[in-house]
């Protein structure tokens, strides 16, 4: 019995005489096509493995043997003096050498050695990263950019300004030749930084502030009105991390506590709570300023005033760091109320607004921070 | 019954074959498109070095995490566990071990060891707005400050992690399954896009690849020539390589897949391992504490909460492994497995439904949804319909052998083929070795996966799915109405 159905806008009879054949040959020859391809992969990958074994092995062996006591490399290390056995050696040995040039980087403690190593990458693989920056595989690029700074070859400092004109140049990229700018001390990235447009997250921005050398970080100080929003957290958030002690930076951070930008504002309220330093004349502004603002301040600002409460003390701080401590914030009540404790009798002062003060959450952050320094006591 | 009534019989059947000829077309191509994006993105990094985490390891720039683990009845891993998260690799984070109300002693081998001293008053509590089970005490150890145990009533997984937000005390919180090893870089490696979002993009919850811990370690290290490539070590039991096939299948086409064009169109659904902002997850209410609905829930949630808000936040999926987690290993395990997975996402999908087809969600509601609805929700009903009608067919003297054909070659197409070329990309980018045995075995166990493991695995998913419909049918609502009052009780 066969019925008469519609296939596609035909009709046929059954489910074909020409549809389904058609159909099985074009799904046939889809899956024979695949298998077949899958097959060849297989032997391929198999193949493959075998080779990678293969250089593995050699690699291996070309690690042990520069790791060896009496290897070019040691001598070269201990004494400083290159051998052209070291430098003139096949792809495969020149990745050994390279891990073991940063293994020895990284587990060296020695200036001197650190700078040999350096040298000697520079010597072994100045050409090859050169040809490697322009190559068309990101992960490469991504690589040589990683090592480049590793070494710090500075000698391809304008190879990498080349590349970063370059369309090809991805933001992963591009942050990364920063960050060699940055620890190499090369001028250009000041202008860099100044650029408005610069995609970098705010990690990466202060993973840049955070390696400038001296005299880069001094212009960019310099230049600090100039410098993008984003840019100017950073560097006041490096400053924390730096912990910076000089008169004109610390100048600079109580110049930004009564800055109209918030975001600023508040890095520079954490960088003085970590610096723990203020002019009395600051401090005097500030408990005028935030007598008359403090319940209009966002939550991390106040948060923030807490902390700095904590760490840079004057008497008329405590009536502020009472009334934080009925903040509605759960946060913000805790850090007040260390910052009490950091106080001379401090504990005492907490064991007071534990018993008198009005508001009943300041009551009980009191108690719960006295309950925490006797466990900070107990871990001592 | 006349010829008429006959012939409207064979329409109908031969409908069905059409639409399931259709239904397989159009999920070959999706499966297939997905793996290829997922192919683009991991050929990109391949090769990348290790070293390019290096910036995460600066305690400085790192942000802090808390690390929920919720426990029950665990007395004789406890310590282990939690001496393998104290031990992580990362620069700030707290641990928090909720003990969801074990009858063991569970709670004593944690205050022995860790010599914990109560905290009299409360700690920290972050309201999620939603009740969570009575939290019998708080714990700080005298020997790890970064150290808190909650010991609290029985409530279940999500109860607990609730609970565990609700104490910790930093931005993000990662969230551990019952049988979960992390990596001891899965941190570094799970920060670094939380890191690197530019200032337009925020990222909200990460995933990461999940790896078998049944027989392998997971494992990570720069240097590669003088400390050996980490070998594959692959398990013996077929089971257990059908599963290892299965995730990485799942891993590459539904995870890195979906990620590959920044749409925001991720649902990982791994309860193993994830990493969430906690003021999002807080705004959302915290885990749904119902039993039946699976961690999915949460990510749709957060979806929809970002698309209300117009929130810029985004949910993502790293390449690397990130944990290893135990599988069954029984063929009663994994029925049962499966079963608790099926219904966890039928409910899942019931309880949010009105985001699915729907344009408001943007790809979320239009893409993925009817994407997991069509592949994971229904696609075991299909898939053993497809195999019925394959063999009804051969009965039927109206249906052509050469369209059975077709549809045999689909669905070999659909399961081995696609996971047989799953494996071999795996094998070709892995950063472990695989000696030619391994990967003869792999390949020969994905051509294997359409005449056992798959159907087998769509039977157990179909049990669990007949048995969701079964309890939605016998509670309707109702089971759902409670925990919505509970949730909306603070």
């Amino acid at each position: 019995m066969r019925n008469r159905v519609q296939w596609f806008g035909k009709s046929m009879s059954g489910w074909t005489e020409t549809g389904s054949s058609y159909l099985v040959q074009v799904t046939g020859l889809i899956c024979g096509g695949v298998l077949v391809t899958l097959l060849a992969i297989y032997l391929v990958l198999l193949w493959r493995n075998r080779l990678k074994q293969r250089t593995l092995k050699l690699q291996k062996k070309a690690f042990r043997d520069l790791m060896a006591d009496d290897s070019s490399l040691r001598h070269y290390l201990a004494g400083g003096e290159i051998t052209p056995k070291l430098l003139d050696v096949r792809k495969v040995q020149q990745k050994a050498l390279q891990e073991v040039l940063l293994q020895q980087l990284e587990e060296s403690t020695d200036d001197l050695q650190r700078e040999r190593i350096r040298f000697l990458a520079g010597q072994a693989f100045g050409t090859l990263y050169r040809t490697q920056l322009g190559s068309m595989k990101w992960s490469e690029r991504i690589n040589t950019l990683l090592y480049i700074e590793q070494f710090q070859m500075t000698e391809l400092l304008p190879r990498l300004e080349e590349m970063m004109r370059s369309s090809l140049c991805s933001i992963q990229e591009r942050f990364i030749i920063l960050r060699i700018y940055a620890r190499s001390g090369y001028v250009r990235l000041v202008k860099e930084l100044l650029k408005r447009n610069t995609a970098m997250s705010d990690s990466q921005y202060l993973q840049i502030m955070l390696l400038l050398t001296d005299e880069i970080w001094e212009k960019v100080v310099d230049h600090y009105a100039e410098l993008p929003v984003q840019a100017k957290c950073s560097v006041v958030d490096a400053m924390r991390i730096r912990n910076v002690q000089t008169t004109r930076e610390l100048a600079l951070l109580e110049r930004l506590l009564f800055e109209d930008h918030v975001e600023q504002r508040i890095f520079s309220l954490r960088a003085l709570a970590q610096i723990g330093r203020m002019s009395d004349g600051t401090k005097d502004k500030l408990l005028l300023a935030w007598h008359e603002e403090r319940c209009i301040r966002s939550r991390l600002e106040r948060l923030m005033y807490a902390r700095l409460l904590g760490r840079v003390h004057t008497e008329g701080f405590i009536e502020h760091l009472n009334g934080l401590m009925g903040d509605p914030a759960y946060e913000i009540r805790q850090e007040a109320a260390n910052s009490l404790a950091q106080y001379d009798q401090g504990i005492e002062k907490l064991r007071c607004v534990a018993r008198v003060h009005p508001d009943k959450y300041a009551r009980q952050i009191a108690e719960e921070t006295l309950e925490r320094k006797q466990y900070e006591r107990k871990m001592a | 019954m006349n010829e008429r009534w006959l012939e409207l019989l064979q329409s109908l059947i031969l409908l069905c074959y059409k639409g399931i000829w259709i239904y397989l077309v159009v999920v070959i191509i999706a499966c297939i498109w997905l793996f290829l994006a997922a192919v683009r993105t991991m050929v990109r990094k391949k090769d990348l070095d290790l070293l390019h985490y290096d910036e995460v390891l600066n305690e400085a720039l790192a942000p802090p995490v808390s690390v929920l683990l919720p426990v029950h009845n665990r007395e004789n891993t406890i310590i282990a566990d939690v001496n393998h998260l104290l031990d992580i690799h990362y620069g700030c984070y707290e641990v928090i071990v909720i003990n969801d109300g074990s009858t063991d002693d569970t709670m004593e081998r944690l205050m022995e060891v860790y010599k914990l001293s109560t905290v009299k008053s409360k700690i920290h509590y972050s309201s999620i707005g939603q009740a969570v089970g009575e939290i019998r005490g708080a714990y700080r150890s005298l020997r790890y400050d970064n150290l808190v145990v909650v010991d609290k009533q029985h409530g279940g997984h999500s109860d607990a992690l609730n609970a565990g937000i609700r104490v910790s005390q930093y931005p993000y919180f990662a969230s551990i399954g019952p049988t979960t090893m992390l990596d001891k870089y899965a941190f570094v490696k799970i920060m670094k896009p939380i890191m690197a979002a530019l200032p337009d993009e925020e990222i909200i919850a990460c995933g990461g690849r999940l790896e078998l811990a049944n027989s392998q370690k997971v494992s990570c290290s720069r240097f590669h020539i003088q400390s050996e490539k980490p070998v594959a070590d692959l398990p013996k039991s077929p089971l257990l390589m059908m599963q290892r096939i299965e995730y990485i299948r799942a891993f590459l086409i539904s995870g890195l897949g979906l990620v590959r064009y920044n749409i925001n169109t991720l649902l990982f659904t791994s309860e193993a391992f994830g990493l969430f902002k906690k003021s999002y997850v807080m705004e959302v209410g915290g885990y749904n504490p119902d039993p039946r609905m699976a961690h999915l829930e949460l990510i749709m949630r957060l979806h929809k909460h970002m698309k209300q808000i117009k929130g810029r936040g985004r949910i993502v999926y790293i390449d690397d492994p990130v944990c290893s987690t135990k599988v069954p290993e029984s063929c009663a395990g994994l029925h049962q497995q499966r079963i608790r997975w099926h219904r966890q996402l039928t409910n899942t999908m019931w309880e949010q439904r009105e985001m699915a087809g729907n344009p408001k969600y943007g790809w979320m509601g239009m893409v993925t949804i009817p994407y997991f609805i069509m592949v994971e929700l229904i696609g075991p009903v299909l898939e053993i319909g497809t195999l019925l009608l394959l063999f009804i067919g051969l009965l039927l003297p109206f249906v052509e052998n050469s369209l059975l054909v077709v549809l045999g070659m689909l669905l070999l197409l659909y399961g081995s083929l696609l996971s047989a070329a799953v494996i071999l990309f795996e094998v070709w980018l892995a950063r472990r070795r695989y000696t030619a045995r391994e990967v003869t075995r792999l390949f020969l166990y994905a051509l294997s996966e359409s005449f056992w493991f798959r159907p087998m695995n769509n039977i157990f998913r179909i049990h669990g799915l007949i048995k969701a419909l079964w309890s939605l049918r016998e509670h309707g609502d109702s089971g759902r109405s409670a925990y919505s009052g509970l949730r909306a009780d603070k």
